[in-house]
């Protein structure tokens, strides 16, 4: 080889040394890493069409609902595609996402989304981050930074290095990080596909509104409405399979206004919903059927905790099964393999939560795996010091 | 497009790769006008508007000044050897019509410079006077933009016309390398201000790869990138956030911004520089030198042969030299040497230097004026001029000193203190800079001293200069910019002492290490430096000048 190949080829190596430098820690230490990341990033983890039942919504859509007990009881499987603060303008983008990477017997639609009073919160920079942050590299994914970043900002979403370089703030924190990515990376995704839970309830003084009678509609933000509207639109005329909207369990107090106005702006989604022909389930409406009581199931008044989490997922998981024929889902040995684990690590999970006592806040397995990584921390760090 | 950008990057390599093209060998003049024209458009495509007339009026001017140097010698060839009075007259004639045409294009090239940046500070100025007299009159200031760059190639084409009246340099007769010359895209946003001579020959000719030349210039960037993006900007909201409202501030924060901001220029500048001279290096163009360690200057009138050299040779050649060789200052010798101290040793030595001193007046008032259309930069340039005009002066009686102290003996230590005595009078000179104005930076200077109050600036005021960032992110940017600060004084000291770059000491190492300095260098400027979005990426300091 002569003088100048050889030139060549350790330039080259060079740059790509750098390139492999800079993916890595732009994929496992810089970029962010809250529970809503590892959530959406479980998603993609999740086989290829191995999903019955997609939830899409907010906060109190993935607090309701857990995939891995009604897999236990019900046999179908299920993932909530829903990061806190979603709002109805990301809806299609997530469901055209869906569609791309399973083939759902079920869509559900939690309408939080469209409940909002700020006609900005349609598509914001931080919504939109959160999916292409962690979506890998896809038609769709340019798609949806051509449709909604301007040409001279699409360069960070395509290399979120450039935004989130300066994270590392601590070696600490960095390795905390890569640690936490690494373990998720080796598990494949998450073993409780997406919930999050409370094992607390919060205390309320004022006295609970009876909202199960009350059909009164309150106009909704005209962005959301347009929103909606086109949702609806897409969804007749590209989604093949059933589309269910619900609204999860809440309760509404003297004290909180908003929490009425968003009932009642429900009412009103609902009324959309069911002109476009779509079924519409306002579950604020049949608590009692439930069995929810307000002062064991609910965290506070926009989530369910682990206790009505549990009612409600059973609530939900037969109606799902009665209305659209789920329980007879097929998937391979591998997939079972995987549900069967949840369940384990589902039971687990209550086990350890409710043994740490009603004061504690953990969520999620997320906050399992920073446990396990402080740990580690800790005890190198010690080491360190010891040594 | 900023030099500290993804896109310059892109728009480099594509011209680069251009350039060493088999089939555009011959044509690498042209690819480097054409991407300085690309560069320059993206600033604003009116604003080419004057570069292309000032390049208009050097191109012809040039032309004229050679045609007419031509036409004497030839002249001259034709006339009989002994005749002088006839050669002188033709002299005289040639010399005159010269005279006219470069003063006449250096009005118009001058000109534009002189009405886009000063005639709002003029306008102002009259309407002081009005008001200050009575006058029941006001100018309306004019709304303009600064094209990018004026200041940089107006000084080029001013330097090329008076080098062609001289006969030091041949005119280009290539409208188009003439253009190539004043918009040559690394140097147009701050420099250096190159010469016709040392330049010129350099774009047009012909250039082989050269694999070292890549790595040189990408060295070289990487340094420079490192100086702007990690130390530069990260400096700046420090300074800017005092100096924005200085008043609310203790006097320990004016004098925190001062320091902070000397190493925020330097790093700045120097940094651009880098990066400037890196690029031009991949295309085997070797930029002139502008920055020979400032700081280690062991008084101010060696500071201004280390700082912005360009610049300062620039001033040195077409303004200093003709001014101190003039008639005029003549006279000022003469007249001190035949006055009543002119047979004392001191008048000898007054008689010898008070022309010097006067020219660096001039000179100094000029680069003052350079930086800025505002009386503070005016009082910029005095008092650089003063200082090296009382240095000027008491060299007799500095040199008795240093005898009397017998400083040669304890050289280390002294150079050590002229540095730090240098550096304390370079950094009084920055309070002109940052300041609001004029008497703001009076006012900041009193304040530095009178209400120095070490205590509650680390306690009050030192935590919350990046503005609105998390603790953690606080203490993070001044652990990055102390040891970044070190790490380039350490450097520096290496290149003073040794005389050498730091990348021909790299060379002489184990390949390996080379490429773990490149590859660390590159992931801790990528890991840490500002740019990207949500980061206050800052424009060159010196690109508004």
């Amino acid at each position: 080889m002569n003088y100048r190949a050889k030139r060549c080829i350790k330039t080259i190596s060079l740059i790509l040394a750098i390139i492999l430098a800079v993916y890595f820690l732009q994929e496992f230490v810089v970029m962010p890493w809250q529970p809503r990341d590892v959530q959406i990033s479980g998603f993609y983890k999740e086989d290829r069409d191995s999903l019955d039942v997609v939830f899409i919504g907010a906060s109190d859509m993935y607090t309701a609902f857990s995939p891995a007990l009604a897999y236990d009881k019900f046999g179908f499987t299920s993932y909530p595609f829903a990061p806190p603060r979603n709002s109805d303008g990301m809806w299609q983008l997530q469901v055209d996402e869906i569609l791309r990477t399973q083939s759902p017997k079920l869509i559900v639609i939690e309408v939080n989304g469209a409940l909002y009073t700020e006609a900005d919160e349609l598509v914001t920079e931080e919504n939109l981050r959160l999916f292409t942050d962690h979506m890998p590299a896809s038609q769709h994914k340019n798609e949806l930074i051509e449709t909604y970043v301007n040409k001279r900002d699409r360069i960070n979403y395509y290399i979120p290095y450039l935004k989130y370089h300066g994270n590392i703030t601590s070696l600490r924190d960095a390795l905390n990080t890569m640690y936490e990515r690494l373990s998720f990376e080796g598990r494949g995704g998450l073993y409780m596909k997406g919930e999050r839970t409370h094992f607390e309830t919060q205390s309320f003084e004022n006295e609970i509104w009876a909202t199960e009678d009350d059909n009164e509609e309150l106009d909704m933000e005209p962005g959301h409405e347009t929103a909606l509207r086109g949702f609806l639109d897409y969804c007749q005329a590209k989604v093949d399979c059933p589309v269910l909207f619900i609204r999860a369990p809440h309760y509404v107090t003297e004290g909180e206004e908003v929490t009425l106005e968003f009932f009642h702006r429900a009412n009103r989604v609902g009324s959309v919903v069911s002109n476009y022909g779509f079924d519409f389930i306002n579950f604020d409406k049949l608590h009692s059927e439930i069995g929810l009581n307000y002062d064991e199931d609910f965290h506070n008044s926009e989530h369910l905790n682990i206790n009505g989490q549990k009612k409600f997922t059973e609530y939900l998981g037969g109606l799902l099964v009665e209305k659209y024929g789920l329980a007879d889902s097929a998937h391979s040995d591998g997939v079972r393999a995987k549900w069967e684990r949840a369940v384990e690590y589902y039971n687990e999970f209550v086990r350890q939560g409710k043994a740490l006592g009603e004061k504690d806040t953990q969520k999620s397995e997320y906050e399992f795996y920073e446990a396990e990584s402080q740990e580690l921390l800790n005890r190198l760090s010690a080491g360190l010091k010891g040594s | 497009m900023s030099y500290v950008s993804i896109s310059f990057c892109v728009f480099l390599a594509l011209t680069v790769i251009a350039y060493y093209l088999p089939i555009l060998r011959k044509l690498q003049w042209l690819v480097l006008l054409i991407a300085s024209l690309i560069f320059y458009a993206f600033t604003g495509i009116p604003f080419m508007v004057f570069i292309l007339a000032a390049t208009v009026v050097t191109y012809l001017g040039a032309l004229s000044l050679d045609g007419l140097l031509q036409s004497r010698d030839l002249e001259k060839s034709k006339l009989d050897k002994t005749d002088r009075e006839a050669k002188k007259s033709l002299n005289r004639k040639y010399e005159g019509l010269g005279r006219g045409v470069l003063i006449l294009c250096l009005i118009i090239v001058f000109g534009i410079l002189v009405f886009m940046k000063y005639a709002n500070f003029t306008i102002n100025m009259l309407n002081a006077l009005f008001s200050f007299a009575h006058v029941n009159a006001a100018l309306s200031p004019i709304y303009m933009v600064l094209p990018l760059g004026l200041s940089f190639y107006t000084f080029q084409a001013g330097g090329y016309l008076i080098d062609v009246y001289h006969g030091k340099v041949r005119a280009e007769r290539n409208f188009l390398k003439t253009l190539l010359f004043l918009c040559f895209f690394p140097q147009i946003v701050q420099g250096p201000i190159s010469s016709f001579e040392q330049l010129h020959p350099q774009l047009t000719g012909s250039h082989k790869f050269d694999y070292m030349n890549i790595k040189y210039g990408l060295e070289l960037m990487l340094w420079g990138f490192f100086k702007k993006s990690v130390i530069a900007d990260r400096a700046a909201p420090i300074v800017s956030n005092i100096t924005a409202d200085y008043l609310s501030f203790s006097g320990t924060a004016s004098l925190f911004a001062v320091l902070v901001y000397a190493l925020q220029l330097y790093a700045d500048f120097s940094g651009g520089i880098d990066i400037i001279r890196g690029a031009a290096r991949m295309m085997d163009i070797d930029m002139a030198e502008n920055f020979r360690r400032p700081y280690f200057s062991t008084s101010i009138n060696d500071y201004w042969t280390r700082w912005h050299i360009s610049l300062g040779n620039w001033m040195k050649n077409y303004i200093f030299y003709p001014l101190a060789v003039s008639k005029g200052f003549d006279r000022i010798r003469k007249g001190i040497k035949n006055s009543a101290i002119g047979n004392t040793a001191y008048g000898k030595h007054l008689s010898n230097v008070m022309p010097g001193c006067v020219a660096t007046m001039i000179v100094f008032l000029l680069i003052g004026l350079w930086h800025g259309a505002e009386l503070k930069y005016v009082g910029f340039g005095l008092y650089n001029g003063i200082i090296i005009m009382i240095s000027m002066l008491l060299t007799p009686v500095f040199e008795g000193m240093n005898k009397a102290l017998k400083t040669a003996s304890w050289k280390v230590p002294f150079r050590i203190f002229q540095s730090l005595r240098t550096f304390v009078l370079v950094a009084i000179g920055y309070v002109f800079d940052i300041a609001p104005s004029l008497s703001g930076a009076f006012n900041m200077m009193v304040r530095s001293v009178a209400d120095f109050r070490l205590s509650y600036f680390a306690q009050n005021e030192l935590p919350f200069l990046f503005g609105e960032v998390s603790a953690e992110q606080m203490q993070l940017n001044y652990i990055i910019l102390i040891a970044a600060a070190l790490f380039l004084f350490a450097v520096s000291l290496v290149q003073e002492i040794s005389g050498r770059e730091i990348r021909d000491i790299l060379n002489e190492r184990h390949a390996a290490l080379q490429w773990a300095v490149l590859f660390a260098g590159a992931i801790l400027l990528l890991t840490y430096g500002i740019y990207g979005p949500g980061y206050d990426v800052q424009g060159f300091v010196y690109m508004q000048f």
